[in-house]
């Protein structure tokens, strides 16, 4: 299962805010950001695809194919739209994260 | 599993999909298994989850973007509330036939439970009539073989009366204990049951 190493659940909008952040440093190719989020989080190699998916068709995210070995890869990049997304995620994730400290204290 | 099976199942149960979707998501896989260096024949490894389950993950998520992009919910109310409709409808309809139907029914039952307890009471009543016309019938003028006839008769009349009357009274207690018993060992059972599923 997902989270194995994780007391706190992961939930599909952190997925999306992950992905929007790593895009938004540079355009990147679907393996790269499995690598990048599972040295963080604990995911499975198949739950990535569908918030990719689902953040393409919302058009916060645009591909583009790049030969690469003989054979095409395909980047990733963020949209207008995304970065727009993203910065609310950010300042949810602030106000989020100093209510849970709040309550957690030092 | 090696990684053309893979996708070759993977495929497979990407088929509900539309088409662009189900290239799509198999094109990312191939580019996937292409950065791990596995090939065609090679054993997809095992922290890979079931084609099965990366089929489901994808077929779940287009799901529900269908239904939020179609409104497809709405249309279904509508189709609703027009059957709700019409089934109001029918039943105003059929309220004059089926109000006076329903009165006539429980008349007709009334009137039956009244004619068998008269029936009954008949019974009842001949038999103390015969019995109370032999004892007068005895202190009378009349040949004594008749008086104990009489008399006799009217006994029967009302022994045959009571046990019947008995035997129809233990037949329903009996009846009533059965079902009592059939109630509750089946709230057991569902209690039992319900048990069960929680476990699960």
């Amino acid at each position: 299962m997902e989270g194995d190493n994780m007391p706190f659940p992961i939930s599909a909008t952190l997925l999306d805010f992950c992905v929007l952040s790593i895009v938004n440093r540079h355009d990147e190719y679907g393996y790269s950001i499995t690598q990048k989020i599972q040295s963080a989080i604990v995911i499975s190699e198949s739950t990535l695809y569908p918030v990719l998916r689902r953040l393409q068709s919302a058009s916060m995210l645009s591909t583009y194919d790049r030969p690469y070995q003989g054979r095409n890869r395909r980047y990733y990049r963020i949209t207008e739209k995304g970065r727009e997304q993203l910065k609310l995620y950010k300042q949810d994730w602030i106000e989020h994260k100093e209510t849970v400290d709040m309550i957690v204290g030092e | 599993m090696k990684r053309r099976n893979y996708l070759l199942e993977f495929e497979k149960l990407l088929n509900r999909a539309p088409v662009s979707e189900k290239e799509d998501a198999l094109r990312y896989y191939n580019e996937l298994f292409d950065e791990e260096g596995i090939d065609i024949e090679d054993e997809v490894p095992e922290k890979y989850p079931s084609p099965r389950q990366a089929a489901f993950e994808i077929l779940r998520d287009i799901e529900v973007v269908n239904i939020s992009e179609n409104n497809s919910e709405p249309r279904k109310k509508g189709r609703i509330n027009v059957n709700t409709f019409a089934a109001v409808i029918l039943s105003i309809l059929a309220l004059p036939i089926a109000l006076p139907l329903s009165i006539a029914l429980a008349a007709v039952a009334v009137a039956l439970l009244i004619a068998l307890f008269a029936i009954f009471a008949a019974l009842v009543i001949a038999a103390f009539a015969a019995v109370i016309s032999g004892i007068t019938i005895i202190t009378s003028n009349f040949p004594p073989t008749t008086n104990v006839l009489s008399l006799s008769l009217g006994l029967i009349l009302a022994g045959t009366g009571g046990l019947i009357l008995l035997i129809n009274g233990a037949k329903s207690v009996v009846t009533g204990i059965n079902n009592k018993l059939i109630e509750l060992s089946e709230r057991k059972q569902s209690n039992f049951q319900s048990v069960k599923y929680q476990g699960e």
